[in-house]
């Protein structure tokens, strides 16, 4: 329990003890007297991944007791949570520019002053043209969604904000779980990385990587033990030794810092003895895919544009071999070295993971937050990703990756998948910079069905359709009549696109709702939006002021408002099973949703009194809100869940099983696995240097035609995020370790830009080398150069890599070298899948 | 006496606190003043959990014993036995401090909880009635380490649970099953060096004597305290 749990924890009895009246009974307590006339609220528990479900009762007024769903256990966490209900309140508060105190308003006041900032912004900034194409996007307005908005809430907010032309918004989970989310979303796609622990019982094997559930999320414990009185081996891998892995068969007790060196080996393992699942590799992924060997990055194309494949998966450039060429050094001997543990234990571990074919047999892992936020973390997602694919351990309800770290799925509670480029349903924003602009309808049609793929995308039309229709009109021809409102794109927006702007002060306003202030993921954000000019923010936490307050808060105004938390919201969520499962509110307190549909309203009545400009997508969007919004937005997501709108959302053959968006996991429960669903296109294995986009397969046709244009584009690489980057040549995936051995490439950053990284912290640890001495350290070694990488005439980063490579390329008058860029933000590290080409410059 | 025990597994407690929690919950007792150290019972805490060196850890709460010393001891009758548990009549208790003093588990606190004006005697009462409910600390143990039932199969249970253990070579003992210890509460935990709890020969003759006087002639009880004194001079 850290110290802010601990000040809710004591909070909540003062409280409890203050607001009981008479608090104290001698005699026993008779159950049914106790909770006599009480009102039982169905509710979930906001404190963790576990996502239990919970009975609040209240009588009087007061919240007196909390229960498990089906007298369930909780935690002391959950235990707390009347305590916390009955001190939380939900409060406008407001800070002015150049002020120090927080003035308290309602609720009416708040949504006036929000409206009127909106309107000024985007009166200033909309543009609904840009390079002769009509773009109708709002650029200077930010919005992050935090995990505690329930459904209905991150429906509309979103449905509010693409209607208003914002193309920065965004969930929590692009900036706090950027590692995870990025290494599993290419593999399972982002709406269904996570498959929650309850589903977990029938597997075979369970890995537990660095999670101590007994600490964390002790009301899991009971499915751990239930899996295991099933007969599920389940191996703990963890330096320390803890209460969970004293429930566990194995313990393998590896170095910290090792778990990708263990998964290198254990897929390395399965390689060599032929162990993987090869139906499903063949159906379902893109290994018998026949790479380019000299551009590394692209698949083979036959005459038609598809690739090239080969069935056997072991030809010399196929995907499959280039994975295990890569993972060639990854040897058990190295691995048993490497991880300090004995042979005979990894042995077992392999055994028992080799065996799990994802047809009888089935892996599923979990891992916490240690796992991957480390400079090595986002290996070991890819690696522990790749290792349920070569399985087929993906997506059953048996087999899955459950990360315990932000909510029940990554985007917190709500099963919505707001990437900073995406509708809900992950329907992509049109993008104007590729080669065919999506600039009508056909094109973007065009673009995004893929033509020899079974999946949603096959019916992408259908699927726009519903999204228009709910968004925008109700036309017979949706897609021509709405096209033009959905605001357009130029090339790729991505978390270091928006930290970059958020960092140097681009965006005017930020709409931060449901977010907790208090976590460190946030305090860069926070920083950089309190120096806008106006914010919004919802928080969970009682003392978001004096958070607020903490930081320099003179420039911006800023509205507060501390919500009452997701115990006490509507909603809707989904069970284990994704089902849609409905969660009463309270009702009597006002929630984000009031304050965004009030907005909302608000906002129109400002456009509705100018002339406005036309094609706005405010005055055709459907956001007019009817009393019982709510119920009417859940009967809309039900009712795409249910195949209604969108007949190929169905994935199963009877149509239930599919909910909210998670229709793309292809969740369906009947035996026949392979056979009943459908594989969306970004689930797909992608291989990290074959990646493969076929709206975008343009680019990497350009560096063979026109290797003037495949130079290292400075504006693709997202600068904002690197504090070091290493660089592979000899197919060498641990150069961490090789870069002891003087034979790995280090990305040094340089210039102010990028000067309040953690570089320090991170050169020590790779190095163990105080960083003053870094350059020092480099330019003793021979064979080493650096790549200065300049921004116009700005030096931005040094790269020092090593020169004898021999795939060079000429490109008029200047070499260039192909350079892998792995990109690190900080702690939170993440990779970036492409191949760039740059130029060295010499005698540095 | 009562059919009902709880029973405490110390193999399969994750030492989380939520029996603590929930304890603290359901009888709307106050936040701890010194919380990091809840190694010993006080008046608001009645149930913790006992944490050791080596990262182990149980469940502990009032034995609830079946010849209670404290029952025997209180001069007001305020400590009785219901449904087979040690509860107090806070009607009755003048808070003279003797069961603190005679309980060997130092289960017992007297003292005052904020809004009270007078001090009383505090303990867990298992707060059970109705038949098929449970105590709130057992519904929300996440492992089941904590549980309640039938008290026959519970030992049953325990006395199969220490063989298993045990031929695994792990030591575990039993506490609240032997002669002198029938207790409420029967704890399967770790076998280490503890002192060891025994009744002296006097005590055991005293409790021989008061059970032989008092729980057979229920016209007596009335006037228990004058008897328990008089045997105790007696004896001594």
């Amino acid at each position: 329990m850290n110290r802010r749990d601990f000040l809710k924890l004591s909070a909540a009895f003062g409280a409890a003890f203050a607001a009981g009246g008479v608090p104290y009974v001698f005699n026993r307590i008779s159950p049914s007297k106790k909770l006599r006339f009480a009102e039982k609220i169905p509710s979930l528990c906001l404190y963790c991944s576990a996502q239990c479900r919970v009975n609040n009762y209240r009588k009087n007024g007061q919240f007196i007791s909390i229960k498990g769903e089906n007298s369930s256990a909780l935690c002391p966490r959950g235990l707390s949570i009347p305590g916390l209900l009955n001190s939380a309140k939900s409060v406008f508060r407001i800070k002015r520019k150049n002020s120090t105190t927080w003035d308290n308003i309602d609720i009416n006041k708040a949504v006036e002053f929000s409206a009127v900032k909106i309107k000024e912004i985007r009166d200033r900034d909309f543009q609904s043209t840009e390079n002769g194409f009509i773009v109708n996007n709002l650029k200077t307005i930010a919005s992050v969604m935090g995990s505690s908005l329930s459904n209905e809430e991150a429906y509309y907010i979103t449905k509010f904000m693409r209607t208003l032309g914002i193309l920065y918004h965004g969930s929590e989970t692009l900036l706090s779980h950027d590692s995870a989310s990025e290494c599993l979303k290419d593999a399972f796609g982002l709406s269904a990385s996570h498959t929650d622990i309850e589903s977990m019982n029938d597997s075979c094997v369970m890995l537990i990587f660095g999670a101590d559930i007994a600490m964390n999320n002790p009301s899991l414990v009971p499915q751990i033990l239930k899996a295991k009185k099933k007969g599920t081996f389940i191996i703990c891998v963890d330096p320390v030794s803890t209460h969970t892995s004293s429930l566990a068969d194995i313990h393998v007790r590896i170095v910290p810092g090792t778990d990708y060196f263990l998964l290198g080996a254990l897929i390395n393992y399965l390689l060599k003895n032929s162990f993987e699942n090869k139906e499903f590799l063949l159906n379902h992924t893109d290994a018998s895919f026949l790479t380019d060997s000299v551009m590394g990055g692209a698949y083979r194309m036959d005459e038609r544009g598809y690739p090239e494949s080969d069935d056997s998966m072991r030809r010399e450039n196929s995907v499959l071999s280039l994975l295990s060429k890569e993972l060639a050094s990854y040897t058990p001997e190295a691995a048993v070295s490497a991880c300090g543990i004995d042979a005979g234990v990894f042995l077992a571990v392999s055994e028992k993971v080799s065996m799990c074919n994802g047809k009888t047999k089935f892996l599923s892992s979990v891992f916490g937050g240690s796992f991957c936020d480390n400079s090595r973390g986002f290996s070991s997602a890819w690696l522990l990703s790749v290792l349920h694919i070569l399985g087929g351990n993906v997506s059953l309800p048996n087999a899955g990756i459950a990360w315990l770290k932000s909510g029940g799925n990554e985007q917190g509670v709500f099963d919505f998948a707001p990437g900073w480029a995406e509708y809900p349903g992950m329907i992509p924003l049109p993008d104007l910079s590729s080669r065919n602009p999506e600039s009508d309808a056909k094109t973007y049609e065009r673009n995004n069905t893929s033509q020899y793929d079974t999946s949603i995308r096959a019916d992408f039309s259908n699927s726009v359709s519903a999204l228009m229709r709910a968004f925008y009109t109700s036309g017979n021809d949706i897609m021509r009549d709405s096209f033009e409102y959905l605001p357009k794109r130029f090339g790729r927006i991505s978390t270091d696109d928006f930290n970059l702007k958020s960092g140097s002060g681009f965006f005017s306003a930020y709409f931060l709702s449901g977010i907790d202030v208090s976590s460190s993921v946030f305090n860069d954000l926070m920083k950089n939006a309190l120096k806008s000019d106006f914010v919004f923010i919802s928080s969970d936490s009682p003392d978001s002021d004096k958070i607020i307050d903490s930081f320099e808060t003179s420039g911006a105004d800023i509205i507060l408002f501390t919500a009452k938390n997701r115990s006490a919201k509507k909603g809707s969520f989904t069970d284990s099973f994704r089902r849609i499962k409905s969660i009463r509110g309270f009702g009597d307190e006002p929630s984000e949703s009031d304050f965004f549909t009030a907005l909302a309203d608000r906002t129109i009545k400002l456009y509705e009194s100018k002339d406005g400009r036309f094609p706005d997508p405010l005055m055709k969007s459907r956001l007019r809100i009817q009393s019982d919004f709510i119920e009417s937005m859940r009967s809309e997501i039900s009712g795409i869940s249910e195949g209604k709108n969108i007949k190929s959302f169905a994935g199963g053959s009877d149509k239930k099983l599919i909910c909210a968006n998670r229709f793309y996991a292809g969740y369906a429960e009947s035996s026949d696995f392979h056979k009943d669903f459908f594989w969306p296109q970004n689930r797909r294995a992608v291989f990290f240097s074959s990646e493969y986009i076929p709206s975008d397969s343009v680019r990497y046709k350009n560096y063979e035609k026109n290797n003037s244009k495949a130079v290292f584009d400075l504006k693709t690489v997202p600068f904002a995020s690197i504090v070091s980057s290493f660089l592979k040549f000899n197919n060498n995936l641990d150069s961490f370790y090789s870069v002891k051995n003087n034979s790995g490439i280090i990305v040094i950053p340089a210039g102010d830009k990028i000067s309040s990284m953690p570089t320090e912290a991170l050169c020590s640890e790779m190095f163990g080398l105080p960083v003053a001495e870094i350059p020092a350290y480099f330019s003793d070694i021979p064979n080493y150069s650096r790549i200065i990488l300049k921004s116009g005439d700005k030096q931005i980063a040094c790269l020092v890599l090593k020169k004898n490579n021999s795939k060079e390329i000429k490109a008029g008058d200047r070499t260039l070298y192909p350079v892998k860029v792995y990109a690190y933000g900080g702690f939170n590290p993440r990779p970036d899948y492409r191949i760039f080409y740059a130029e060295i410059v010499k005698g540095v | 006496m009562g059919e009902k025990a709880f029973f405490i597994n110390e193999k399969l407690c994750i030492a989380c606190g939520s029996c603590r929690t929930a304890c603290k919950l359901w009888n709307n007792l106050p936040k701890e003043a010194e919380p990091d150290q809840p190694h010993k019972f006080t008046i608001s805490l009645w149930s913790r959990v006992n944490y050791f060196e080596d990262g182990s850890a149980y469940h502990e709460k009032c034995r609830h014993c079946y010849d209670a010393k404290c029952v025997a001891s209180c001069p007001e009758n305020a400590l009785f036995y219901q449904d087979g548990f040690v509860v107090i009549n806070k009607d009755k208790c003048i808070a003279c401090g003797k069961c603190e003093t005679v309980c060997p588990f130092a289960c017992v606190m007297v003292g005052n909880l904020p809004g009270e004006s007078k001090k009383k005697a505090h303990k867990c009462h298992a707060c059970v009635i109705e038949a098929d409910s449970k105590p709130h600390c057992v519904l929300n143990c996440p492992t089941g380490a904590l549980i309640f039932g039938n008290r026959r199969r519970i030992i049953s249970k325990a006395l199969k649970l220490r063989s298993e253990y045990s031929s695994k070579g792990e030591e575990y003992v039993i506490e609240g099953i032997s002669g002198d210890f029938q207790m409420g509460v029967i704890t399967l935990k770790k076998k280490r060096d503890e002192k060891k709890l025994s009744l002296s020969s006097s005590a055991s003759n005293e409790k021989f004597i008061y059970s032989l006087v008092l729980r057979s002639v229920p016209v007596l009880r009335p006037v228990r305290r004058h008897i328990y004194d008089f045997i105790s001079k007696m004896l001594s």
